[in-house]
């Protein structure tokens, strides 16, 4: 019997440390190329975050700017992205991250802790989580790590001989949007999925979003980097469906993070420049960064 | 738990260790702690399922017992009698109650005169077509004096519960597991290597083979309207694999992990795709189910010892009823009488009992003979398949009227060299231990340590690359 054990515990061993080592090799290169990643010396300024960043924040308008924001971007992994940019391009002087109410919700850490989501997530930014993220990764989604373990691989491996910018997947890009979809429909489906769980049962504050945009603060401070947290333009018919508690709790927060808080959720745009009721699509974005070009100047000044 | 989930690799070791450290010097707590670890494990999916299995296990017990004392002829078929209502109600009303009210609606409305009924959301609990059988089996096998009953209630419901096997197979005869439950269990090493061997052949078949072949099968059969000829007898190819790597995976597992506790349970896949008839085919595929049939169903009814016309309509009632247990759905039964279909030539011409041994007995590769009958077999088994993977009788008979168009002769849409390689593979393995319990038996073959290891670490190593999408098990929906 103790032989039998002893025998099956040495031949899991054999292919964890087997494993472990072919992943810990491949990080390492991986890791090690992420971290040396140069952007232009041009580029002062990086826009981080979600999908509302990524389609209002036209990167060829504002000056000296670059979109690295990906749909869906939980805090975590801007953290972790921003955490390996700005540490070898000290030329980046200013981050503008999208914030909004919906970034407040507990329903963007399904896209941390819920498999159907993380499947597609892990493998993008696994090369550059950061150490915080370990342990809340395997105490909340341990099985997702195991299962999805071969696309998480595959997802480091191709950041070993990534050479461009836009080899590696966890660089986001401005999205230049041709929707027409302002309407009812899409405002609905929004709201139900930023807000919403099943059976109409609201999702509450995510504290997991909280805690990462703490610590971008802190690093952009440690950093001499400027914070910019921009509540990017939404239609007024979204905005008045937005739950209560996460407009309340918006405004509280205006007076923790109030110097950084760009709020322009109310900007003006006709219907033409929606491509959703929470998007912009091109048109409105070269309209809202024309806007935001002159704001962040008199900002500047 | 799936046993391809990180739950069932948790619960497995601790279970394994508590039962040979803690309870191996009582027979009874033995037995006793397999009860609770196999409630748990049942009630994993759902606890509101227990108080069924509970209920199924006690009143065979009592039974049982029942029908060793009683001699009154009348009083023990009212005895077996209340075994079969209970059984066979808890598996009517939660897997055949809204078909046949469905099926009923139906009738009326297409008489013209439409009725409506209120369905039931009725959930149906997991393993309830596995542990029915196995449980009726001996109340029956006792009404026969085939066995005694047991006294020893623990282990009566050890035997009923034994979670390997509770959920998808095999189903057990009393006279084979039973007595394994009455007598103490020794550890032998041989066997649970052995075990996890077999262990390990199933999660590749079940990991690799079905999962992989299930993305594309289920893009197909969701989409077959739009796929060419070629492609859907791919689809209906890749299903054969899917459904076999699927549920002989499982059978795999569940064996090994018994073996792991001591018990034998029986083979249920002895390599059908190898058959060179439909009867030889029936002889190999989910042979727990098959010799159930056989046993409780055809001999009774008069087998092979009756009339021609009589052996033919018990031949169409055995299919009939093996195609309706898989499922409520008319599919299932069109499957069935599909291979009833096929079998009856075999029985008129007396072909049904030709091919008994092993294929290619003794020799590396078959004759073109035996290769031309596995082929022609394993066609007809494929084109049945479509029927039973469908959602319907008319997307069955369209899909399978789709092959048979021009395009088939066309390019199909999926090439998954990478897939037909480990369907390739798999079956490489299987020929060469066809006539064996599993492909990794290396028992009595002359393999060297560091030969069998190699072949342990690349099968491990294909299954952590090739993991697909995780699918739950085909059979855990019978």
């Amino acid at each position: 019997m103790k032989i039998f054990i002893l025998k099956t515990i040495w031949f899991f061993l054999t292919i964890l440390v087997i494993v472990s080592g072919i992943f810990g090799i491949t990080f390492m290169l991986a890791s090690k190329r992420a971290s040396n990643i140069k952007l232009d010396q041009d580029i002062h300024t990086l826009i981080c975050g979600d999908s509302h960043t990524k389609t209002a924040l036209n990167d060829s308008i504002i000056p000296n700017a670059l979109n690295i924001a990906h749909s869906s971007e939980h805090y975590m992994y801007t953290y972790s992205v921003l955490k390996t940019l700005l540490a070898n391009n000290p030329q980046v002087t200013t981050v503008i991250l999208g914030m909004s109410y919906h970034n407040l919700s507990s329903f963007y850490d399904d896209y941390v802790f819920v498999r159907s989501k993380t499947k597609y997530m892990y493998p993008r930014y696994a090369t550059v989580l950061t150490i915080q993220a370990l342990p809340l990764i395997m105490s909340h989604n341990f099985e997702g790590l195991v299962v999805d373990f071969k696309d998480i691989y595959h997802g480091v491996y191709r950041h070993v001989n990534a050479e461009d910018l836009q080899d590696f997947s966890f660089i986001g890009w401005f999205y230049k949007s041709n929707r027409k979809n302002k309407n009812d429909t899409t405002i609905s489906r929004a709201i139900g999925t930023h807000y919403f769980k099943a059976e109409r049962e609201l999702y509450g504050i995510s504290t997991h979003q909280l805690s990462f945009l703490a610590k971008i603060s802190q690093l952009c401070n440690k950093m001499n980097v400027r914070l910019i947290l921009i509540n990017c333009p939404l239609s007024p018919d979204y905005t008045s469906r937005v739950p209560e508690v996460f407009l309340e709790y918006y405004n509280d927060m205006k007076s923790e993070y109030g110097q950084y808080i760009l709020d322009v959720h109310d900007f003006h745009l006709p219907d033409s420049c929606w491509g959703d009721g929470d998007h912009l699509n091109l048109s409105g974005s070269i309209v809202f960064s024309n806007y935001l070009k002159r704001a962040l100047d008199s900002i500047a000044q | 738990m799936l046993f391809n989930s990180i739950e069932f690799a948790i619960f497995l070791p601790i279970v394994f260790l508590l039962y040979w450290f803690v309870f191996r010097s009582s027979l009874s707590m033995q037995n006793a702690f397999l009860v609770l670890a196999s409630y748990f494990f049942y009630g994993w999916w759902d606890w509101r399922f227990l108080s069924l299995i509970f209920i199924s296990s006690l009143v065979d017990y009592t039974v049982g017992l029942n029908l060793a004392h009683k001699e009154h002829k009348r009083t023990r078929k009212l005895w077996l009698f209340l075994s079969i209502a209970v059984n066979i109600g808890f598996l009517g009303f939660f897997k055949y109650y809204n078909f046949f009210l469905e099926s009923f609606v139906e009738a009326y409305t297409f008489l013209g005169q439409p009725i409506h009924v209120g369905m039931l959301n009725i959930l149906l609990p997991v393993g309830i077509s596995f542990y029915t059988f196995q449980t009726l089996s001996y109340t029956i096998d006792i009404y026969r004096r085939k066995i005694h009953p047991t006294r020893d209630g623990v282990a009566f419901f050890a035997f009923v519960s034994f979670f390997p096997q509770l959920v998808a197979g095999p189903i057990e005869r009393a006279s084979n597991l039973l007595p394994q439950f009455l007598n103490n269990r020794v550890f032998d090493q041989g066997k649970a290597i052995d075990g996890m061997r077999q262990i390990l052949w199933g999660l590749f078949k079940k990991i690799v083979i079905a999962d992989n072949c299930a993305v594309y099968v289920n893009d197909i059969f969701a989409n077959y309207q739009d796929q060419s000829g070629s492609t859907l007898f791919i689809g209906a190819l890749l299903f054969a694999f899917q459904i076999y790597g699927d549920f002989s995976g499982y059978s795999d597992i569940a064996i090994g992990t018994a073996r792991l506790f001591g018990f034998n349970l029986m083979q249920n896949f002895a390599f059908p795709y190898f058959s060179r008839d439909i009867a030889e085919f029936w002889r190999r595929w989910h042979i727990s189910l098959t010799s159930w049939f056989r046993d409780y169903l055809y001999i009774p009814m008069g087998g092979s010892r009756r009339p021609l016309l009589i052996v033919i309509r018990n031949i169409f009632v055995v299919f009939l009823v093996s195609g309706f247990w898989h499922g409520a759905n008319w599919t299932f039964l069109f499957w069935g009488l599909l291979h009833a279909f096929y079998f009856i030539p075999l029985l008129l011409l007396n072909m049904n009992r030709k091919n008994l041994d092993v294929v290619a007995k003794g020799k590396m590769l078959p004759g073109l003979k035996e290769f031309l009958a596995m082929s022609l077999t394993f066609l007809l088994v494929v084109f049945a398949w479509i029927f039973f993977r469908a959602e319907n009788i008319v997307q069955a008979f369209e899909y399978a009227s789709g092959i048979f168009s021009r395009s088939l002769f066309s390019l199909p849409a999926i090439s998954s060299l990478e897939l037909y390689i480990l369907i390739v593979l798999m079956l490489i393995a299987e020929w060469l231990q066809r006539d064996k319990q599993h492909a990794l038996h290396f028992d009595g073959i002359a393999i060297p340590l560091w030969g069998r290891w190699l072949v342990y670490y690349v099968v491990v190593c294909c299954i952590i690359w090739f993991t697909g999408e995780q699918q739950e098990f085909i059979y855990f929906q019978f």
